[in-house]
Formats: structure tokens, C-alpha cells, sequence
């Protein structure tokens, strides 16, 4: 069949870098030519544990932020979401790409204009700043993502349940929250993996001494140790692939991805 | 900027809809999410723009100049990063967003696992990306070095230059790799909301599948792959990691430029780096602008076509 | 083999379908069908909801392939013809026009797929709005239109490529009902002008009855009855299917000859039967007289319910001995409950079922 066969092309493809990746991992001294390395050695997985490495700091540090990155841009964008989802009020397009900016416009100078501020305030160099930057990328996803939710949403089930006698309170947790739980555990998603995979923000921000793990493997890849930069680099991409596999069900929602098709 | 599925608000739900009488209530559910990017992203740029013009500064003196921006619009490089960032932008985005429509089409009948397999990159940092295309695609990578198990290259410097090389390959294959998952993710989304009902109609009428792909689906598909093609390119022209490590050292893209103008250790640059990334902001801002009146004037136009 | 008085003169039948199956899982949709269409013939294909009959559309347009049978159209076995190249048209419930053309462009959508030059297609575009009544309608967006216009625009979309069959999927079902008398004519007309062959579908029974020449019955993958809307009304198949048609009075009789006895009532009837026999007479065609007559027939009875409907009287009957029926009568006169009354049962008007109420599967002539 042409369409499988160009399928498991695409998906062979999508594959592809990740075979080198895994044999540097466990590769001692790895040459041209060689197609398979002369030893295999589990000593950049030891490093890679080893606190002297830093990556297992790393790894807490990047789990750290992108948790709470996740829960402050959910606080901030479940409200927002609701608001352009449901409601209709004077400057909403206005407000929505407002809301967008961050992700279409460089923060480059952005940065470079807060971290003035941050220094000011103490905040640079902080796990709390680089948290605020974190927020910059990640609330317009989620608000993305919650819009669209929102506007899937018939409020007559709130209605429903205020006339059957429940509280604003049990409201939002037992109608509205289930309800809209795929588009929570989206955004939860996309705003964990933004946080999780951010390099730029945190390498301005974080002025070395809050050290994420994109920030460990940048470092690494500017020296020459192959195997221990494929050994960190498969470390990063676990959480995410973990967090993708739970979520993979609530993606399968396209009410959740239409956001993304209407900016 | 058009809806193509979502309903207004107002006619979609069975409550009586209030905020119309109160937009505050509205204003003030937005209000810390505005508030944040507000504050953090617009505040860093008018912190930038007041450095940019010498208003308030770290290090030296204050002086209210438009020295940074002379110094930045007379960088010899600046041209050359510029065109080179829109090169990789726009053809970067451009590749992904054909090929992903052309997978979205191949995975919309195709089962669970072969969907999820596709978006395998989703959440992959770039720099992993990188780290992974570098050991495939440099000179001494796996590829190359399945190329000389065939017989086809004779050595190392044979392979052809794709990393950190002059037309940026590299760079180009690291973004098409990423964001085809994630403009089909989209697109799949999309595609599933389209009522499969008009392209019968079309067949009936005599669309072949390809005549219903042009005719029908692909109209139907348009606001979704503008929007998500935008939000692509709006990255890839920021993006920095990536073409800092797989991309050509000169020229380079204008986010790289800025950063290396900003850490050099002539502290004077720093104001024209600021004064850069004004410039960069205001390009991709612009480029925003420039989008939503090409989509809106392209709508108005559709209108007034006549008949067939 | 169902029932049917009427068969059209011409030996080929234009639509052809034979022995017609299809099997989803867990339920057989339709149930080798059989049925013939005359060219410039209006059928409708009627039935309640999941009696198979928005398959059977489907296999003809060929969006569903049938599991056996075959579909015959001007001579041309279509089993294996996409539906592209068909020459059908379909026209669905809620029109479906694309929503990012023009009303105009809706219309030109075939032609532009048949390569024609787009002023040949904007001219033809403006004269088939026309004919639907939609003129200076082709620069509007579909959005704009209320339901009975897109419809409209949907019929013209059909019409212009000319096609063999046109095929209507409840045409007026979403239609506001003042809005589907005009909806009636129109296609009616348009039928008439342009001599397609046209099979409409529905479950109302009244729609069936105006648009029609004939009515295919079709109850649970089977065709129960095919005939013309006067013969269903006057001789049902069975009791299913005079129900389906609005029946309300059925009672059980012995018949002897023309001479049929219920309970102890002995009433006179057109037809000849011998045995025991369901009866039904059709409401409408009692007649209720306040004097007794002493016509054949006509029983006393008392009015126990008495319904205005604004166009009839519907009055229940009880007759004496333990027979309710309903006669509608005209709303001019009124009568009242407890009254006493004289019921007419004209002879050609009571019908039996020769058959049990089991239904039978159609068989092969």
C-alpha cells in the first residue's frame, strides 16, 4: 500500500536521529567509519548520574521550573481562556493577539530590556525570574489552547447545575473543570514541554547559576564528549515523551487543537 | 481574522449571555494574563527601547541619543542576517507547511499509533535536535558513515558539507523535522472538524480526488494552515539555538547576531544590541501585521468576486 | 412479490435496482431490494427512520457499495462506476452548499469540474438562479441565506450538469412549514421542465403524497408496497403499513363473500373475500350524519371525543358493541360529545388484508 509505505517513510525519518543519540550514549571511542562502535561503556551514563556532572542538578532544576511555570501560566490562562472563549467584549481580537505576541515576535529584546529590571530587583539569576520569563512563551499557548476549549463549552451545564442548587464552588470543580479536562491536560502539556525545552530565556536570565538541563547540554556540546552530550540529551527528552504519552489521549480532542487553527 | 469552525460565542451557548451588559467581568478574567505578558513581555521592550535610546543604562552614563540604532542600521552584517534569517524562515516554513498538509492527508484515515508515531518531535527540545542532527549529519556522522559502508563516498570529507555550511541545510532539514509533527498535529485537528459531507457532495458532482483535495478540502483547510504556518514562522525567525549551532558561523541569522553583539566583550555594543533586537522585534511585528491584513484584505476580496 | 396495481408501459425501466444488499454489522440495512424507475418518473422512497432507505440513496449515488446486487441506470451497470462519473446528482437535507464560494460559484461548482469557460459558467450560473427564483443571488455567501434558499441554490447546483437521476434526500424536512409547499412546487415544476428522472426520500408520508407518482414503502430493508399515493391510501398492503400512512381504525371480521361480519355488525363491502380478515376503513371516509338513514352501512354510534384540528373534525366513534372508530369530518359541522349519531361506511371504502400482519420479504417476480 503507497499510503503505509510513505507513512512508515515519514515516520522512519522522524526517527532517524534519535539511532546515533542512543549509540554515542553507550559508546566508548566511536570513529569514522565505524557504522558500530569498538566498545560499548555505560561510563557516560555513571558521569551523567555523578553530582559532578551537574546534570541530575540540572534535570531537578528544569523539573522545578517547568512545574511551576505550568501551574502559574494554568492560574493565569484557565480565567483568560474562559473570558475570549465564552464572552464577548469590546477590543477581544485586540486583546487576543496581544495575548500572542510572545510567540511570534523575537524576545530578544525583550530580554534584554527585563533583565535590567530583574537585575534591579534581584530577581536575575533566581529560580523566580527565570520562572517570570518561563511565563512569556507559555501563557499564549495556554491561552490558545483553553480558547478553544471554552468556546466547545455550552455554559447551559453551568446553568444546569446552579439551578439544581450548587455553589460557583462546586460549579467550577464539578462541572466545569471535568468538562474541560482535555484542554487542561493540552495546556498543562504544551506549556511544560515549552518550559522544560527553553534554552534562550533561561541562558539570559539565569546568569549561571540557575542551571537547567538545556543549559547542561548546551555547555557540553561546545566541548567534545560526544557520548555524555547524547547521554544528557536522552535524559531531557524523557519527561517529555512521558508527559506526551499521558496526554496523547486528551490530543486526540481536536476541540483542544482548533486554537491553534484560528489565530 | 476568520473563524472557520468556532462559533460566535453569543450563538453557540444555551445561556443567556450576560457579558454584554458587563465587559468588566471579561476584563477582569483577562486581566493577569494580560497583566504578566503586559508587564514582563512589553515591559522588557520598552526597558530595551529606553536603552536602545540611552534613556536609562546599566553601565555608563545616561545620554538620550540615537547612537545604538546608527551604530546597529550601519552594521555591515546587518543586511546580510537579515536576508539570511528571512531565507531560512520563509523556506523553512514554507517546506513544512506543504509536507505537512501532504501527511496530514496520508494519517486522516490512518490508525492511532501511526498519528502518535508522527508527532514523535512534538516535544523534543531543539537542542536535542540538534545534538541529534549533528551526529547524523556532520561530516564524520551516521550518515555519513553509512554512505561509506556503501561504498558511495571514500571518506569523511567527501560527504557533503550540511552542517554549519553556506545555504544552512542543516538548520533548514532541524526545522522541517521539528514543526512538520506540529503543523500536521494541527492540520489533523482541522481536517477532522471538515464535514465529510461536502466532499461527497463534491464526488457527486463530479470531483475527482484530486479536483475535491483543491476544490473543497483544501479552502476548507486555509485558516488553519495560515495561522499555524504563522506561528512557525514567527519561531523559526527568532529562533536562536538552532542556527547558532547547525548554522553557517557568516553569515549569520540576525537573533545570533544580536546575541553575539550583545556578549561581546566591547561593553559599548551592548546598547546596538539592544538597538538590534528593536530592529528584530519590529520586523517580526510588522510581519504580524503585514499576515492579519493579507488574510483579512484576501477575505474582503473572496466577497466581492463575482459568480464562478 | 409486493403489492403493486400499477405498472408503467415502457419495457426498460431507467434506475434498475436488482436484488440490492447491505449488511452493517450487527444489521442488515437493506434486504435485496428490487425496484424500477421509469425515466421522467418522480418516486419516492418512503419509510421511518433506519428502514434502510438513506442506504439505499447512498448505493445509488454511490458513496456505499451495495454487498450484492445491481444498479442499473439507462442501461449502464454502475456497481463498479465511482461516483464521480455517475451522472447522478444528490441533493442533501441541509443543501450543503461550500461555504468559501459564492452562491454563483456553489452553482458553477459541476461545470467547473467539466472544464467549462468561466463565462459559460457565470452565464449558465445566472440562468439556473433564475429558474429557482434566486436572481442577483450569485454574489452572496452562503452564510447569507436562510434554509429555503440554500436548498434552492443546492437544486440548482444539481440541475445544471444535467444530470440522469436526480436524487433528493428529505428535500423539506428542515424546512418551516409554510416554506414547504412552495419548496413542493418548485421542485415539482422544475422536475417538469427539465424531465429528470427524480427519487426522492422521506419518512413523511404527506411530503410522499404530494410529490410523487409513485411511493415505494419501505419498511426494515424490504419494500413493503410500490404504488401510486391513491392506491396506499385506498389498499394498504398490511396493517404496518396502512398505519404508516395515518390509519387509525382496524378491527377484526369474518368475511362471507361481500358480506363481512364484526362482532355482531354486519356490514357490505366492494371486495370479496372468504375467512377471517382485518378490516380498515380510512377515517376521512366515514360520513357522519345526525339523522338515520337507511342506507346499507350506516351504524348509530355516539361521539366520544370530538378534536379540532383546524382543517378537520376528528370525532371518535363508539359504535354499539364494543367498535371505536375515527371519522374526520369536515369542521362545519359540529357535534357533541355524548351525542348520538349515524356513521356511514361507504362499501368501496372498507379494505381488509387478505395477508397476516407478519410481514412477508419481498420476493424475486
Amino acid at each position: 500500500m503507497l499510503r503505509k509505505s510513505f507513512i512508515t517513510l515519514v515516520i522512519v525519518v522522524l526517527f532517524l536521529p534519535f539511532l546515533p543519540l542512543v549509540i554515542w550514549s553507550f559508546a566508548q571511542g566511536w570513529f569514522f567509519p565505524q557504522l558500530i562502535p569498538d566498545q560499548w561503556t555505560l561510563q557516560h551514563w555513571s558521569q551523567l548520574v555523578s553530582p559532578t556532572s551537574r546534570v541530575i542538578e540540572g534535570l531537578l532544576q528544569s523539573l522545578a521550573i517547568a512545574l511551576i511555570t505550568t501551574m502559574l501560566s494554568l492560574l493565569v490562562g484557565l480565567p483568560a481562556g474562559r473570558a475570549i472563549g465564552v464572552m464577548d467584549f469590546p477590543g477581544k481580537e485586540a486583546l487576543k493577539l496581544f495575548l500572542l505576541t510572545p510567540i511570534i515576535v523575537s524576545p530578544l529584546a525583550t530580554l534584554m530590556g527585563i533583565q535590567f529590571v530583574l537585575i534591579r530587583l534581584g530577581l536575575n539569576g533566581t529560580l523566580l525570574g527565570v520562572v517570570l520569563v518561563h511565563l512569556m512563551p507559555t501563557i499564549p499557548y495556554m491561552t490558545l489552547v483553553l480558547t478553544s476549549v471554552f468556546a466547545n463549552f455550552d455554559t447551559g451545564y453551568e446553568t444546569q447545575a446552579r439551578s439544581l442548587g450548587a455553589s460557583p464552588l462546586q460549579v467550577l470543580s464539578q462541572v466545569t473543570l471535568p468538562l474541560i479536562a482535555p484542554g487542561i491536560v493540552v495546556g498543562a502539556l504544551f506549556a511544560f514541554l515549552i518550559s522544560w525545552n527553553e534554552f534562550l530565556l533561561t541562558f539570559f536570565v539565569g546568569a549561571g547559576r540557575v542551571f537547567t538541563l538545556p543549559m547542561v547540554l548546551f555547555t557540553l556540546l561546545q566541548g567534545g564528549n560526544n557520548g555524555l552530550v547524547a547521554a544528557v540529551a536522552i535524559t531531557s527528552v524523557i519527561p517529555g515523551l512521558l508527559f506526551l504519552l499521558l496526554a496523547s489521549k486528551a490530543l486526540e480532542n481536536d476541540t483542544v487543537l482548533g486554537g491553534f487553527g484560528n489565530v | 481574522m476568520a473563524f472557520v469552525k468556532l462559533q460566535p460565542a453569543s450563538q453557540h451557548h444555551s445561556a443567556p449571555n450576560l457579558t454584554r451588559t458587563f465587559p468588566w467581568q471579561a476584563y477582569l478574567l483577562m486581566l493577569p494574563a494580560v497583566g504578566v505578558v503586559g508587564l514582563v513581555f512589553g515591559g522588557g521592550l520598552a526597558l530595551a527601547l529606553l536603552q536602545s535610546i540611552g534613556a536609562i543604562a546599566l553601565l555608563g552614563e545616561r545620554q538620550i541619543s540615537l547612537a545604538a540604532y546608527q551604530a546597529a542600521l550601519t552594521n555591515p552584517e546587518l543586511l546580510r542576517s537579515l536576508s539570511l534569517s528571512l531565507y531560512i524562515a520563509v523556506v523553512a516554513t514554507g517546506l513544512s507547511t506543504v509536507l505537512s498538509i501532504g501527511l496530514a492527508l496520508l494519517l486522516r484515515t490512518a490508525g492511532r499509533w501511526a498519528s502518535f508515531a508522527c508527532q514523535i518531535t512534538l516535544p523534543i527540545p531543539h537542542l536535542v535536535g540538534i545534538v541529534g542532527v549533528l551526529l547524523l549529519l556532520s561530516p564524520s556522522g551516521f550518515v555519513s558513515r553509512s554512505l561509506y559502508a556503501l561504498g558511495w563516498i571514500q571518506s569523511d570529507q567527501d560527504f557533503p558539507l550540511l552542517v554549519n555550511d553556506a545555504a544552512n541545510i542543516g538548520v533548514l532539514l532541524h526545522f522541517l523535522w521539528k514543526e512538520v509533527p506540529f503543523i500536521t498535529l494541527i492540520l489533523l485537528a482541522v481536517l477532522r472538524s471538515i464535514n465529510p459531507a461536502y466532499e461527497m457532495q463534491a464526488q457527486i458532482l463530479g470531483a475527482t480526488p484530486w479536483q475535491r483535495f483543491w476544490n473543497v478540502t483544501l479552502p476548507m483547510m486555509r485558516t488553519g494552515i495560515l495561522s499555524s504556518s504563522l506561528i512557525v514562522f514567527g519561531y523559526i525567525f527568532a529562533s536562536f539555538e538552532v542556527p547558532f549551532l547547525l548554522g553557517s558561523t557568516r553569515p549569520r541569522t540576525l537573533p545570533v547576531l544580536v546575541y553575539r553583539a550583545f556578549t561581546d566583550s566591547d561593553v559599548t555594543r551592548r546598547a546596538e544590541a539592544i538597538a538590534l533586537g528593536i530592529i528584530l522585534s519590529a520586523l517580526s511585528l510588522s510581519m504580524i501585521v503585514a499576515y492579519s491584513w493579507l488574510v483579512s484584505r484576501d477575505g474582503q476580496k473572496r466577497q466581492s468576486k463575482k459568480g464562478a | 412479490m409486493y403489492k403493486s396495481t400499477t405498472h408503467p408501459q415502457s419495457l426498460m425501466p431507467h434506475l434498475h435496482l436488482q436484488e440490492l444488499t447491505k449488511q452493517f454489522p450487527g444489521v442488515t440495512a437493506v434486504q435485496s431490494l428490487w425496484l424500477e424507475v421509469q425515466a421522467g418518473e418522480i418516486l419516492a422512497l418512503l419509510g421511518p427512520s433506519g428502514c434502510g432507505k438513506s442506504t439505499t440513496l447512498q448505493m445509488i449515488a454511490g458513496v456505499v457499495q451495495p454487498d450484492s446486487g445491481t444498479i442499473t441506470l439507462d442501461g449502464q451497470i454502475l456497481n463498479r462506476v465511482p461516483p464521480e462519473r455517475r451522472d447522478i446528482a444528490l441533493v442533501l437535507q441541509r443543501g450543503l452548499l461550500f461555504p468559501h464560494l459564492t452562491v454563483g460559484e456553489n452553482v458553477a461548482f459541476g461545470l467547473k469540474l467539466r472544464g467549462v469557460s468561466r463565462a459559460e459558467r457565470e452565464e449558465k450560473a445566472i440562468a439556473m438562479l433564475r429558474q429557482v427564483q434566486l436572481e442577483g443571488f450569485a454574489d452572496r455567501k452562503p452564510s447569507e441565506l436562510s434554509g429555503g434558499q440554500a436548498q434552492r441554490v443546492a437544486l440548482a447546483r444539481s440541475l445544471i450538469i444535467h444530470p440522469k437521476l436526480l436524487l433528493l434526500d428529505e428535500p423539506l424536512s428542515a424546512l418551516d412549514a409554510n416554506l414547504r409547499e412552495e419548496m413542493q412546487d418548485l421542485i415539482l415544476r422544475l422536475q417538469a421542465q427539465t424531465e429528470v428522472t427524480m427519487l426522492v426520500v422521506t419518512h413523511d408520508q404527506a411530503e410522499a403524497v404530494v410529490m410523487s407518482q409513485r411511493i415505494a414503502l419501505m419498511f426494515e430493508g424490504c419494500l413493503r408496497q410500490v404504488d401510486t399515493p391513491e392506491q396506499i391510501y385506498r389498499q394498504p398492503y398490511d396493517e404496518t403499513v396502512a398505519r404508516f400512512m395515518g390509519g387509525v381504525n382496524f378491527f377484526a371480521a369474518e368475511a362471507h363473500g361481500r358480506q363481512w361480519r364484526a362482532n355482531d355488525l354486519t356490514l357490505f363491502s366492494e371486495y370479496d373475500h372468504y375467512g377471517s380478515v382485518q378490516v380498515t376503513i380510512r377515517p376521512e371516509q366515514i360520513q357522519v350524519f345526525t339523522e338515520g338513514r337507511s342506507q346499507t352501512n350506516t351504524l348509530p354510534a355516539t361521539v366520544i371525543a370530538n378534536r379540532f384540528t383546524g382543517t378537520q373534525r376528528r370525532l371518535t366513534l363508539a359504535i354499539a358493541s364494543e367498535l371505536t372508530l375515527q371519522a374526520w369530518v369536515t369542521p362545519t359541522q359540529d357535534f357533541r360529545v355524548g351525542q348520538l349519531v349515524w356513521a356511514y361506511l361507504p362499501p368501496s371504502a372498507l379494505w381488509y388484508f387478505p395477508h397476516s400482519t407478519v410481514p412477508h420479504p419481498v420476493q424475486v417476480p
